[in-house]
């Protein structure tokens, strides 16, 4: 009788759940605060990046422990020994060197996706020689974080939604821009009245007409031939975001705070004039956004990668240098207005003052302004007074340039009340022949969004006329 | 199909031995594998799991997978499980062509094997009948798990049963195995619930028994491969010395069972502990039958101190021998050179330990052995989290893998009830890093009913001075936030809830992993209940 082996058989049995969604799920603006916390969530993600790198120095070491043991056991070519040598190199330097040193980064939060744990390793890889498979080896071992890293929520009917870790933002920014251009089918378009100029080719005005509105024109032209075309706006649009102390505050009413309110928002208009960019059929995009964050770091947001880091990394906390990050969007939207032409749309965000200077920057505010500060509000922090003053300056610069394209909106988080403060006269009048300051209830974080486009179209018609 | 060369061969080998030894084994299976790439494969399963029917773990399986597609594994040699039967599992060494280099390759495998099964069959030491016995129980949890796993795919549509239930296996054995049973077992009660806690609840004990079975197996190591190779190599010069075949060298095919540190070292110290014999090796056969585990050995030469001077020696006059077993062309060769002083480095600290601990089976050797260390526990709130680490070669990594295994539980819906895990702290060191991790359980409420209900905390860092200053600087950070009142009130609404922890149970331990201890337990106190 012949012995059988029990063969040690593996089954691979693919997840039925893995891309799984309930027909039923209600998505709203609190489902999708749900899905950014969990997905910030530190820990969560820090524990599965972790795994990750254990598991793949645990490969790593499987590997190294086999090779050493087939180069004394099995019987080999000279070429096939030299081989394995030097793949034995490689593999045990990145067990001594590049994991753990990733391993540190990751649990000191630095290497936040599994792009940057990637590349961590191909930068330490980089003296090595013959690395193309051993790049190829990693990116299948790298494949492992993504079935780590699923993320579940439930809406308030109890129906279940999963989303993979490394397409929540691509999901919540579709799931919002859409939801934003459902309730606002309008495109952000400028009227314009164009006359025909110079000489008319009749015939070809007559063609064009018949073929694009379908009606037989008159055969001459006169006044009735001077029409309101809808002009695309080139629009670069900035949202300047408060992200200091206060932004942690939780909106009454919900379990998400201003700050994920607020980083929603910037996702969904982020989403919401990319979509709008792509329906175009030009090459170049009618709407970029950017994300300027206030805080000490002047960054400004303005691709994909940088917004996701942006969405998972931002913390609210330290104090409001909204001068000084509103300069920052400022001079980047002069480059742009300058090589592209675009309009610029600045978007203020903030539940509060500001309260930090731009050092050497010596403002020229309205004179109006300085004389309300001296005579009406003479109690107030010289600190504070002297940002409005800057704000102020800066944002009368550009809104008195020559172009008249920049546009700039004001949001203010508070209730109604906020309205009977002094945070409020302060900016309103810090504003005035700027724009006029919208107040936002907290609670209705989420038509933030709605909000700001309905301004922004707004805006855009009522200046260029 | 067979192949009468190969029956011939077998039929030689087995006369060889007879001649050699006056007996032969008789309760052995062999299995021949035609294609090496299959054993290949079997053969690394096999190992890592220390017996033919162990279940391992997905990751390891995955691993395993991927070190074969990229072809790091050794192949075309020999595995034998000195069960009774004996098992043996050899790749044919050759395609099938008519060379007397390959037909001595496969007599000598042959004699090598039968060796083994004869010193299983026939050696006063309780190896081979534990090893029996923990194959069998093997083989049962097995199919279990098979059974399980199938009606649970069947029935109910869970198909990721057989890969969870390999993972779980695999790494409650490994806790077991070293004496850490504080399991959250489902309770007695829960049997009647369903199949599967039943099952669970078996299987829970089932490994305890294989356990504790482990524990008295003895140390047979070096005794059983001086015993096969002393019977090869002085049956491979007899042959050779009878010119039977054109050459008069070991051929390099044998490289598996002459080449490695292993071989040479153990039979070096049978010839020299029977040097008064050396014309009678059937009474050198008889006596070291009679020994009982390497200890034996190790007495009868005299005590380690001579032993390792044995092994110095046969290092030694190794470095200039090894590298006829290498390919060597290019001046590579010396980069195999510290693979093989770290299996010497291995063998060296092996029997410097069995002298000073005077260890006779597996238990006690588990007792002394610095490979599993055990630091006491550190108090929350009543609840133990238990402190050990594992040293790097004597476990397969497994401990990491339950790290991943548990994020995996985060990710799948389970519908049914499963034993959780104490809260643990491991370290362990995997070349350069060291490497702590965290598995905490969080607060039951309850029976759980699925690994959903249990909050589960998973963290890893690597102990190194960069992070613990990392991390004390954030603290400080923190604090200093907190003194100037810089942190909401709306945020935290009440003040943090501080839990009690308990650091007198721990037992001494370096500086820096004590830190790390700390910053893993403050994972735990920082957690928000419910989160």
């Amino acid at each position: 009788m012949p012995h059988r082996i029990h063969t040690i058989s593996r089954e691979r049995f693919t997840d039925p759940l893995a891309i799984w969604r309930d027909p039923d799920f209600v998505f709203d603006f609190a489902d999708a605060a749900s899905v950014l916390q969990k997905w910030r969530d530190p820990r969560k993600g820090q524990s599965s990046r972790e795994a990750l790198v254990l598991g793949m120095s645990l490969e790593n070491a499987v590997a190294v422990k086999n090779i050493r043991r087939r180069l004394l056991v099995t019987p080999l070519t000279p070429l096939e020994e030299e081989d394995l040598v030097r793949e034995l190199e490689i593999l045990e330097y990145i067990g001594n060197n590049a994991l753990p040193d990733a391993l540190l980064q990751v649990n000191m939060g630095e290497l936040q996706t599994k792009e940057e744990i990637e590349d961590f390793i191909q930068k330490h890889l980089k003296g090595f020689e013959g690395t193309a498979e051993y790049k190829k080896h990693l990116t299948e071992s790298l494949r492992t974080l993504e079935e780590l890293t699923d993320i579940e929520i439930t809406d308030r009917f109890g129906h279940k939604l999963r989303i993979k870790r490394e397409e929540v933002m691509e999901f919540l920014g579709n799931q919002l821009g859409n939801w934003l251009a459902r309730q606002m089918p309008a495109k952000p378009v400028t009227d314009t009245i164009v006359r025909p100029r110079g000489k008319v080719h009749k015939k070809k005005t007559f063609e064009h007409s018949i073929l694009t509105s379908q009606t037989i024109p008159p055969k001459s032209i006169d006044v009735d031939d001077i029409v309101v075309m809808k002009k695309d706006r080139n629009a670069q649009i900035y949202m300047i975001n408060d992200i200091s102390q206060s932004m942690r505050n939780i909106v009454q009413g919900t379990h998400f705070s201003r700050l994920e309110g607020a980083l929603l928002t910037s996702l969904a208009i982020f989403y919401y004039f990319k979509k709008q960019g792509r329906s175009r059929r030009t090459n170049q995009k009618a709407f970029r956004t950017a994300v300027v964050p206030i805080s000490k770091s002047r960054r400004i947001v303005s691709s994909d990668n940088e917004l996701e880091r942006f969405l998972l990394t931002a913390v609210a906390k330290g104090r409001t240098p909204m001068s000084a990050s509103v300069r920052a969007a400022i001079e980047h939207a002069k480059v742009k207005k300058n090589t592209q032409n675009r309009d610029i749309h600045l978007i203020i965000v903030t539940d509060g003052r500001p309260n930090e200077l731009i050092p050497g920057y010596d403002p020229t505010p309205s004179r109006s302004l300085i004389k309300y500060f001296e005579e009406e509000r003479e109690g107030i922090d010289p600190v504070t007074r002297n940002c409005y003053i800057e704000i102020n300056s800066l944002l009368r610069d550009v809104v008195r340039d020559r172009s008249r394209t920049w546009k700039v909106s004001y949001f203010l988080i508070g209730s109604e009340r906020m309205k009977l403060t002094d945070i409020w006269q302060d900016t309103r009048r810090t504003l005035r022949g700027i724009t006029y300051p919208v107040v936002i209830d907290p609670s209705r974080m989420d038509v933030l969004a709605k909000t700001i486009v309905t301004e922004s179209l707004r805006l855009g018609q009522s200046t260029s006329s | 199909m067979d192949n009468p060369r190969v029956v011939e061969i077998y039929k030689q080998a087995r006369k060889d031995f007879e001649e050699f030894v006056g007996d032969t084994p008789e309760d052995y299976k062999v299995l021949l594998f035609i294609d090496p790439e299959l054993h290949t494969s079997l053969y690394q399963v096999m190992e890592l799991g220390g017996s033919p029917f162990a279940v391992l773990s997905q990751e390891q399986i995955e691993n395993l997978r991927k070190a074969r597609n990229r072809n790091y594994l050794p192949d075309e040699c020999i595995s034998i499980f000195p069960s009774l039967p004996t098992m043996i599992y050899m790749s044919l060494p050759f395609e099938l062509d008519d060379n007397p280099e390959r037909d001595f390759t496969l007599r000598m495998m042959f004699i090598h094997a039968f060796a083994h099964a004869y010193f299983a069959e026939k050696s006063a030491s309780n190896d081979s009948k534990i090893q029996t016995e923990i194959y069998r129980m093997d083989m049962i949890i097995r199919e279990l798990i098979m059974n399980n796993a199938y009606g649970l795919k069947e029935d109910r549509q869970i198909p990721w049963g057989l890969p969870y239930f390999q993972d779980m296996v695999a790494v409650i054995r490994l806790l077991t195995t070293f004496g850490v049973q504080d399991f959250y077992i489902p309770p007695e009660t829960s049997r009647k619930d369903s199949l599967f806690q039943n099952f669970m609840l078996e299987i829970i004990t089932y490994l305890k028994r294989r356990a504790e079975l482990i524990k008295k197996k003895n140390l047979t190591g070096i005794l059983s491969e001086a015993f096969a190779n002393f019977i090869h190599m002085k049956v491979g010069e007899q042959i050779l010395e009878k010119s039977e075949y054109s050459f008069n060298r070991v051929p390099k095919l044998l490289k598996p069972i002459y080449g490695p540190p292993m071989n040479k070292l153990s039979y070096e110290i049978l010839t020299r502990a029977f040097e008064e014999l050396s014309d009678q090796p059937r009474e050198i056969i008889k006596q070291t039958l009679e020994m009982h585990s390497d200890l034996d050995l190790l007495t009868k030469l005299g005590g380690g101190a001579q032993v390792r001077r044995i092994l110095k020696d046969v290092r030694e006059g190794a470095q200039a021998t090894s590298v006829y077993w290498h390919a060597d062309t290019s001046g590579y060769w010396r980069k195999t050179w510290n693979i093989y002083e770290g299996v010497w480095d291995q063998l060296d600290d092996y029997i410097k330990f069995l002298n000073k601990h005077q260890c006779v089976n597996v238990g006690q050797w588990f007792e002394g052995s610095s490979a599993f260390q055990f630091y006491g526990y550190v108090k929350v709130d009543a609840k133990p989290i238990y402190v050990f680490e594992i040293d790097d070669e004597s476990i397969n990594l497994e401990q990491l893998l339950i790290l991943h295994n548990h994020s995996l539980l985060y990710r799948q819906e389970f519908l049914m009830p499963t034993p959780g895990f104490p809260d643990i702290i491991m370290f362990k060191k995997m070349d350069r890093m060291v490497v702590g991790t965290l598995l905490a359980v969080g607060k039951l409420e309850e029976d759980p009913l699925s690994p959903w209900d249990l909050p589960i905390y998973s963290r890893a860092i690597d102990i190194s001075k960069e992070l613990l200053d990392f991390v004390a600087a954030q603290k400080q950070e923190v604090e200093i936030d907190e003194e100037t009142g810089r942190a909401s009130e709306v945020l935290y609404g009440t003040s943090k809830i501080r839990k009690k922890v308990d650091y007198s149970h721990l037992k001494k331990m370096s500086q820096s992993k004590l830190a790390s201890v700390r910053v893993l337990i403050d994972e735990i106190v920082t957690q928000q209940e419910g989160a």
